[in-house]
């Protein structure tokens, strides 16, 4: 497939990321990164002081002292949230606006990115050290970025390609974007992570995550790992829109991670708690999941 | 876990998932309850079955069943109605990742041992499902992205 010149346009119309975003995912990446080396980042960079001070003294986090430096809320928050806060910031026009094309609210990109990146960090925690859990959460945050690009020329179509996938003649929602738009979202995802010179395991992630197998070897497994985070926050209910269910799971996951029934539910458990309380701490409470 | 008598009223449910929504409605005391189940076996973490028995379905069932007493309904047995909803499912060979599937059986098997079963269901397939039930009519309303809404 190649991308059709009005969606190349889109693409390049894409705004860049912001340099705290840019710093703090090379620093994620390296296994060996320290809090003070992310605090730094947070520091120069006004803005995002102040989203990581708000959401460290929410109440959604229950510390009981008011935290003031960002050292010390860097060392509750954990570089990760840093990093989706970041991407949150300059990236709002990918992740918040409704996406008509994917039958998608305002927000809920972001909400299935986020869920997808818990989950996908502690199925890493499953490959036998082959993806790193930090890198993977990176990756499930930016998995799905090609939607909202993809979402003007779906137009109307989600509606059609979801009628033939329920009657069992479309393989995947992903054929369906193919066969409607001309390309889909991980390769217009993949021209994005271009266009932002993202680092190679997170273009490879943003390519293959419906289709893991075709990842390059060296970052196959970590492509795996966000495979099975996105299927996570889809059966935790948090899906993009009308795709939501419409994707197939590679068989071969267990060849990379391997976890077993009770693992998975427990990651279920654990990542459905997380996120709650990442959404909480971001936008306030909300009615509660029972 | 939410449970009315009160008329006018509705409940309803977050996208579900692979989880199921366990809805029960007594006719006679007039009021339903329903329960967003998560996982199919509480051993998996019986500390957060203590405080949340709904997310589990062996657990599940008897807190729903309590919310209903609690409203005035003592229809254990034939006479209550249970419709389920939800479960969307994941082909896995491994077993692993089907939890729609095993999720719904987990709620037939706790429920049978009270001698009850669902009257109706709209469970499984590759959709994501948001539930209603209204008070009043019973009326269990289903939606799902890209689809138009039906009902149970
Ligand atoms: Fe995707
Ligand atoms: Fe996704």
């Amino acid at each position: 497939m190649a991308i059709p010149p009005d969606i190349k346009d889109s693409i390049a119309k894409v705004k860049p990321l912001s340099q705290s975003a840019v710093r703090l995912m090379s620093i994620m990446a390296d296994p060996d990164h320290t809090v003070a080396q992310i605090a730094a980042v947070v520091e120069s960079d006004p803005i995002l002081t102040g989203n990581v001070l708000r959401v460290v003294n929410s109440p959604a986090f229950g510390l009981r002292a008011k935290i003031s430096t960002v050292a010390r809320a860097v060392s509750y928050t954990g570089g990760n949230m840093v990093v989706g806060l970041a991407l949150h910031l300059c990236a709002s026009g990918i992740f918040n606006n409704p996406l008509d094309g994917y039958e998608s609210q305002r927000g809920s990109l972001w909400r299935h990115c986020l869920f997808t990146a818990i989950a996908s960090r502690e199925i890493a925690r499953f490959s036998g050290g082959k993806a790193d859990p930090e890198v993977a959460y990176t990756a499930g945050l930016l998995h799905d970025i090609g939607k909202a690009v993809m979402s003007a020329p779906l137009g109307d179509s989600a509606r059609k390609i979801v009628a033939i996938a329920d009657k069992g003649e479309m393989r995947d929602f992903v054929a369906g974007e193919a066969k409607a738009v001309g390309t889909d979202h991980p390769e217009v995802g993949e021209a994005i992570a271009m266009h932002w010179s993202l680092p190679g395991p997170l273009r490879e992630v943003i390519r293959h995550h419906h289709a893991p197998s075709k990842a390059k070897e060296e970052y196959r497994t970590l492509v795996y790992a966000v495979h099975l985070g996105d299927f996570i926050a889809m059966m935790s209910g948090t899906g993009t829109g009308a795709d939501t269910m419409l994707y197939l799971l590679d068989h071969d996951y267990r060849n990379f991670i391997d976890v077993s029934a009770a693992e998975l539910e427990k990651v279920i458990l654990d990542a459905g708690q997380e996120y709650q309380q990442v959404v909480e701490s971001m936008f306030g409470s909300e009615e509660e999941m029972q | 876990m939410g449970a009315t008598r009160t008329p006018g009223q509705e409940l309803r449910t977050l996208a579900l998932g692979s989880c199921v929504a366990l809805i029960m409605m007594d006719p006679k005391a007039r009021c339903i309850a329903m329960v967003h189940v998560v996982l199919p076996e509480s051993s998996i973490d019986p500390a957060r079955s203590q405080k949340k028995p709904g997310h589990f379905a062996d657990t599940a069932v008897p807190a729903l069943l309590g919310e209903m007493k609690k409203l005035g309904s003592d229809n254990v047995g034939k006479g209550m109605i249970i419709k389920l909803v939800g479960g969307a499912n994941v082909m896995d060979p491994n077993n692993t990742f089907n939890i729609g599937k095993r999720n719904a059986l987990a709620i037939k098997k706790a429920l049978w041992k009270f001698g009850m079963g669902p009257r109706a269901e709209d469970i499984g397939g590759r959709i994501s499902r948001s539930v209603s039930v209204d008070v009043d009519t019973g009326k269990v309303k289903i939606t799902s992205p890209g689809r138009d809404g039906w009902e149970l």
